[in-house]
Formats: structure tokens, C-alpha cells, sequence
């Protein structure tokens, strides 16, 4: 195609200023949401690849008492980076760069606001990971104080080397990385919003992206501050003798890292909200209801932190315990519209469909699991047990990450122009709810008689072989699911862009554009649909069949 | 004054949540640090919510007309931030090094993005429609090719003018303020009674 204006080009960029498309400027340095944000996503599941490898190894050496595939150092090395990346390098910015792609695009904005600073956050998060994970390379290896770093066993004087002060600055890079993604985000939706797209009708995704945003915004410049306790923990370690400091430190950190949790779920309920709704073809219920319980579930998300430090003696338990409590009843709200959403539908299931699907019961383990641990009684008991890894592991992995691929089955073709392929989808999603409960279940058996966490070993008599050989085998099952999606991914993005711009009769306005979008979203041939209510297609197509049957 | 715009609101509202929540806290009597760092983490919150109340008042909301190109200085000042955190780590003579890419990035930022009122020339996807309105000269980051669009095409035409903004009622304004004060203090009043009697 040629330019035919003989008007002239006045803000032409000189030769060679910016990077051509398909060149690596054009690409590192895009101003792109979609492109930022598919990076962002990309990074994400490769990291997640790694974390998984080191769980892996990490249950080689459990499946049977007294093994030696990994050193005690590098189990405890192995046990911190995984949990490390899992929530700094994957969930959170996955959940972040989910938002970044698919805000802008749902609410009919032709960018993200700030792209530079989007890809400053993003350049940010790699550079973390690149740090944290070059631990490893590091003459005493990577960090191995679990993924909350408590001081002293952080300091320089318990943990030399420079693999926990790799991990520090990582940590920084990232977070500073992802609380500028999220403002940038969060103000996005609010500010960048097509006309007719008022708040109340934004999708559900797009509002549990605020919600999360909002809680990044409060929380994330705490884990900086944690953060930055450390570091002078590290240069003088005689802080961490006052135990103000110790107490204090964990403060701070929980003050962020229970949100961030939050963070971890909120994107992903969205997503299974959406492919719940779609694949029911019927608008999502109670849509003010689940709008309202998200904004409250995350505001009391800000207030139950100190229930990780019951046994402390240091926080108000009856406070933390109240308000953790207390979340039953925006999560309960969520959990009602969403399987109310189902009745009466007419269901569909593909592959996003019965990733979401597992989403409900998984996560509810998780969650209600979670509701023991914040009772102080009980959690005095379960502290530090496997009952707590099996009820975290209910909550991010068998819940968010069923969450995270149904929003990857479901927007993968909008992304891409290429439908996955749907055998290969349920291969990996069966493959990934046995491996999933079977992996994670006996944790709680394991719990509950009594194997410590972060324990590099066990002895036959200790009575947990039997757990671990069955949670082991399922972590196998997990890998062979990865394997599948790898295959699937592989396969399909070396077919030719088939995927129409509405493969699934989605109800939101991304499905009005083309697959993969346009550089500005929208356009001429595709712009943004009449929005009437939080599923303008869904209207549309109402619409349209009320109209042939009055015609008919 | 200013007709009440849910967008500030949601956000003030989810600090004022917040604010309560660490005002109970208090009736629990916690220690100072976890009391102060909530009302810390609640101020930042409400800050961002003035950020865009202020951005609201001055009109910018919206698509974002005019746009960098790339964003090659966000490269650059990583690896300059990157370069200043690794002395941490293995010195702080790396630290000295940071200064250079930080300065590029500057050098560097101030050609990524339009002159205010240039008149860009709308690009594509090949094949694709191009996007409406004045944007941006833009090379085109999505998956394809950016390429010029023909002069006749719409997308060349005048920008669309913002529609007006819409004249805010003083007197709902000044209505609301007074129902939410005599609602203040009549929770109080209930409040301080409740005890009192209790």
C-alpha cells in the first residue's frame, strides 16, 4: 500500500528514530498494550515453567523418605525461589499484564495510558527476574530464607552471599515494576473509558482488575519499604537485634503480602466470571452485586494481614480474625452470582469453560481452608504444617491458575488470531485437575500429622510416605499437563490466523475487534459497538434476533 | 461545583473503606506500626484518588490523543535503575556506571513523543482499517505490518471536537454535603447516646 497524499506528513518520524515493526526496537521498545502486554504474559508462563521445574525437583526429593536428589542448601534455595517467582515473577504479574491487554479493550480505549511507563514497568519486572533468579550463579547459590525473608535468618550475618542481596534486588525491580503497570492500568480504566462505557458497565474483568489495581496501589509501596529494611538489615545487621525490627519487618511485608494474594485472585475470578458468562450465553448475574463485593472483598483484603502473625503475640488477633472471617461474605456473594450465572444457561464446554469450572471448587478449599487458618485456635496449631502449603497451593494453584488458563484458552485467539487446539485444551485440563488434586490434597493429611514445611527430608517411620509418594506422582501429572499446553501453544501459533473476531460469541467489546486487534484497538472496519450495559455484544445479538423474529 | 464523577468516587470510596477499617483496628488497641501503616497504605490510596480527581477536573479523560512512538528511554532507564540497584549486590562502583544510561534516556525521551498539535498520519495493520480520529504517527507494535493509509481515507480528516462539559449544579452539589453532614452527625449524636445509655 502506498501513501497518495500529496498534503504534507508533518510529524513524520526521521529515518531510523524508532524501531520498525517486526524489528527488535520495534518490538523491546513498543508503546503497544497488546505487545507490552503479551510480553508481560509471555515472561510470565516461561517463569512459571522454571518455578514449576524447581517444584518438581522439589518433589523428586520427597517422594520417598531420606533421598539425596538435592542437597539440603539447594532444597531450601529451591523451596524460595520457587514460592519467590511463583508470586513476584508469575501470578501477580501475570494477573497485572492480563489487565494491561484486556482493559484497554474492553472498555474501548485505543491504548494504555502511559505506554512508555507501562514498558518501563515491564523492562523493570524482567530485569528483577533476571536478578533474582542469577542467584543461582552466585558462589553460595540463590537465596534460601523462604519467600518472605524474615529477618535475622535474612541478614548477612545468618545468610551471607550475594544471593539474598540478588533476591532483594529483584524483588525491588519487580514490585516497583508492577505497582507502575497497575497505576497505569487502574487509570486507564478510569480515565480512558470510550464514550457510553460508564463504570457500571464495565465487564466484571475489567472490575476485578480495578479492584486488584486498587489494592496494589495501597500495598506494593509497603513490599518496597520491606524491602528496603532488609537491604540495610544486610549492610547492618545489628538492626535485626532489636526484635522491634524483626516484628516490625513482618509488618510491613504482610502489609503487602496479603493483598497481594488478592492481587493473585481477583484478575483470575474475573476471567472465569467472563467464560462462565459466555459459555452460558447469558449476561453475568448480579452484576452490581459482584461489582460492589469486589470493591469490599478488597478493601477488607487490606485489613487481615497481621493474621500471619497470630502466633507473634504481636497482633491483634481478634481484629485480624474478624475481618479474615468476615471475607466470607463478598467471596460468598462472588461465588453465588458466579453459579447462578450457570442456571438456566446454555452451557458450552469447551476447554476455558472446564478450566473455569474446576476454578469454583478448587479455589473454595482454598479459601475456606484459609478461613481456618484465620482462626487464631487453629492456626496455632496448623503453623508452619504442611496444612498450610496444602492451603496455599488450594488457593494459587488450584484455584488462580485454573482461573489464569481459562483466560488463556478463552483469549488466546483474540491475542493471537489462532484457536488452540481443543483436544490438546482437554488433555491438559484433565491431565491438570487429577495431577492437581492429587498433588495438592494430601498436603493437608500431611498437615495434619505434623510434617513441618520446608523440610528437605523425612524418615520412613515418620508415617508421611504414602502422602508424598501420591503428591509427587501428581506433580508429575501437573508436568505432563504443562508439556501438553507447550505442544498446543507450539502447534497452533504455526498455523495460519484463522480465528474470526468473535469465536466464541464473547459479550464484551474486544470480541468486536479483529484477532489479533489493530494497532489502535479499533477501527473503521471494526469500531466500537453502541454500549448499553456491561455485555454490549450479548445486547447486540438480542437485539438482533428480537429483530428477525419481528421480521419473521 | 463539580458534579460528583464516579471514577474519583469508586476510589475515594474504597479509601474511606479502608479508613474505617483501620479506625477499628484501633478499638482493638494494636500497637502503633501496624496502625500507622494502614493509614499509611489508605493515604497513598487516597492520593491516587485526588491524582485522578484533578485529572477529571482538568479534562483528561478520554483516548489519549497524542502518543509516544517507542519507548526506547523506558529501556534505557531500566538498565540505568538496573545498573544502580546491582551495586547492592556487587558494589556500589556499579552504581557509578547507572548515570550513563539514565542520561541517554533523557537525551533520548524528548523525541519518543508528537509536538503538541503536530497532525499525525494515521497508519494500519496491512489490510486492516485504520484507526479513527488524529493519532499518532506510529510504526505499528501489534503482530503485522504498519503502513501508510491513502490521503482520501476518512481517518485523514479533521479530529472530532471534545463534546462540552457539561455545567456541574451547585445546588445538588451544595444538597448533597448537607445531607451527608447532618448524616455525620446525627450517627454520632446515636452513637455517643448509645453509649451513654449503655
Amino acid at each position: 500500500m502506498t501513501a497518495t497524499a500529496d498534503r504534507p506528513v508533518p510529524a513524520s518520524p526521521a529515518a531510523g528514530a524508532g524501531g520498525q515493526p517486526g524489528s527488535i526496537v520495534g518490538v523491546l521498545a513498543s508503546t503497544d498494550h497488546k505487545r507490552i502486554g503479551l510480553l508481560t504474559l509471555g515472561t510470565a508462563l516461561v517463569l512459571m515453567l522454571v518455578a514449576g521445574g524447581l517444584a518438581l525437583t522439589m518433589r523428586a526429593q520427597l517422594v520417598q523418605p531420606q533421598l539425596h536428589v538435592l542437597s539440603n542448601d539447594r532444597y531450601d534455595q529451591f523451596f524460595t525461589i520457587h514460592g519467590s517467582v511463583m508470586i513476584f515473577m508469575v501470578m501477580t504479574p501475570f494477573a497485572i499484564g492480563m489487565g494491561l491487554y484486556l482493559v484497554p479493550l474492553q472498555i474501548g480505549a485505543p491504548n494504555v495510558a502511559a505506554p512508555r511507563t507501562t514498558m518501563f514497568s515491564y523492562w523493570l519486572y524482567v530485569t528483577g527476574a533476571v536478578a533474582m533468579l542469577s542467584g543461582f550463579f552466585t558462589d553460595v547459590g540463590a537465596a534460601d530464607h523462604g519467600w518472605y525473608a524474615y529477618p535475622p535468618l535474612s541478614t548477612s550475618r545468618y545468610t551471607p552471599g550475594q544471593g539474598v542481596d540478588l533476591w532483594i534486588v529483584g524483588v525491588a525491580l519487580a514490585g516497583l515494576g508492577m505497582l507502575i503497570m497497575a497505576g497505569t492500568v487502574l487509570w486507564t480504566a478510569l480515565l480512558k473509558r470510550a464514550p457510553g462505557m460508564t463504570m457500571l458497565r464495565m465487564p466484571v474483568f475489567t472490575w476485578s482488575v480495578v479492584a486488584a489495581n486498587l489494592m496494589v496501589i495501597g500495598s506494593f509501596p509497603s513490599l518496597l519499604a520491606a524491602d528496603g529494611i532488609l537491604a540495610i538489615g544486610r549492610v547492618r545487621p545489628d538492626l535485626f537485634t532489636h526484635n522491634a525490627w524483626n516484628i516490625g519487618y513482618q509488618d510491613v511485608f504482610w502489609f503487602f503480602g496479603h493483598p497481594v494474594v488478592y492481587v493473585m485472585f481477583f484478575p483470575y475470578v474475573g476471567a472465569a466470571a467472563e467464560v462462565l458468562a459466555t459459555f452460558a450465553s447469558r449476561k453475568f448475574f448480579g452484576y452490581k452485586f459482584f461489582v460492589i463485593s469486589q470493591l469490599l472483598f478488597a478493601a477488607l483484603s487490606m485489613s487481615v494481614w497481621g493474621h500471619h502473625m497470630f502466633t507473634t503475640g504481636q497482633s491483634a488477633n481478634d481484629y485480624f480474625s474478624m475481618t479474615s472471617i468476615a471475607l466470607v461474605i463478598p467471596a460468598g456473594i462472588e461465588y453465588f452470582d458466579m453459579l447462578a450465572t450457570l442456571v438456566g444457561g446454555r452451557l458450552r464446554f469447551p476447554t476455558a469453560m472446564l478450566f473455569a469450572l474446576a476454578f469454583i471448587p478448587q479455589f473454595l478449599v482454598g479459601g475456606l481452608t484459609g478461613i481456618m487458618a484465620a482462626t487464631p485456635a487453629l492456626d496455632y496449631q496448623i503453623q508452619d504444617s504442611y496444612f498450610l502449603v496444602g492451603h496455599w497451593h488450594y488457593t494459587l494453584a488450584a484455584g488462580s491458575l485454573f482461573g489464569l488458563f481459562a483466560g488463556v484458552y478463552f483469549w488466546f485467539p483474540k491475542a493471537t488470531g489462532r484457536v488452540l487446539h481443543e483436544g490438546l485444551g482437554k488433555v491438559h485440563f484433565w491431565l491438570w485437575f487429577v495431577g492437581t488434586n492429587l498433588t495438592f490434597l494430601p498436603f493437608f493429611w500431611l498437615g495434619f500429622h505434623g510434617m513441618p514445611r520446608r523440610i528437605p527430608t523425612y524418615l520412613p517411620n515418620d508415617g508421611f510416605t504414602t502422602e508424598n509418594l501420591i503428591s509427587s506422582i501428581g506433580a508429575g501429572l501437573l508436568g505432563l499437563g504443562a508439556m501438553v499446553f507447550i505442544l498446543n501453544v507450539a502447534e497452533t501459533l504455526g498455523r495460519p490466523r484463522t480465528a474470526p473476531p468473535d469465536p466464541w460469541e464473547g459479550h464484551t467489546l474486544e470480541w468486536a475487534t479483529s484477532s489479533p486487534p489493530p494497532t489502535f484497538n479499533f477501527s473503521l472496519r471494526y469500531p466500537v459497538p453502541p454500549v448499553r450495559s456491561y455485555a454490549p455484544l450479548l445486547d447486540l445479538r438480542e437485539e438482533e434476533q428480537h429483530a428477525r423474529a419481528g421480521a419473521g | 461545583m463539580m458534579k460528583l464523577k464516579p471514577a474519583h468516587a469508586v476510589v475515594g470510596a474504597w479509601a474511606a473503606a479502608n479508613l474505617v477499617l483501620a479506625l477499628v483496628h484501633l478499638g482493638f488497641h494494636p500497637r502503633s506500626l501496624p496502625f500507622f501503616l494502614y493509614i499509611g497504605g489508605t493515604a497513598v490510596v487516597a492520593g491516587f484518588g485526588l491524582a485522578v480527581l484533578l485529572a477529571v477536573r482538568a479534562g483528561r479523560v478520554g483516548a489519549q490523543q497524542r502518543q509516544p512512538r517507542r519507548a526506547s528511554a523506558a529501556v534505557l532507564a531500566v538498565i540505568g535503575v538496573a545498573l544502580g540497584l546491582a551495586g547492592f549486590a556487587y558494589g556500589w562502583w556499579l552504581s557509578a556506571l547507572a548515570f550513563y544510561p539514565v542520561a541517554l534516556a533523557a537525551w533520548v525521551l524528548r523525541g519518543e513523543r508528537l509536538p503538541r498539535g503536530a497532525r499525525p498520519w494515521p497508519v494500519a495493520l496491512d489490510g486492516a482499517e485504520p484507526a479513527r480520529g488524529p493519532r499518532l504517527v506510529y510504526h505499528g507494535s501489534s503482530i503485522g505490518d504498519a503502513v501508510p493509509v491513502p490521503a482520501e481515507h476518512p481517518a485523514h480528516g479533521p479530529p472530532v471536537p471534545p463534546p462540552p462539559r457539561p455545567q456541574p449544579s451547585a445546588t445538588v452539589q451544595r444538597g448533597i454535603w448537607v445531607v451527608v453532614l447532618a448524616s455525620a452527625a446525627r450517627g454520632v449524636l446515636k452513637a455517643l447516646r448509645g453509649r451513654r445509655d449503655g
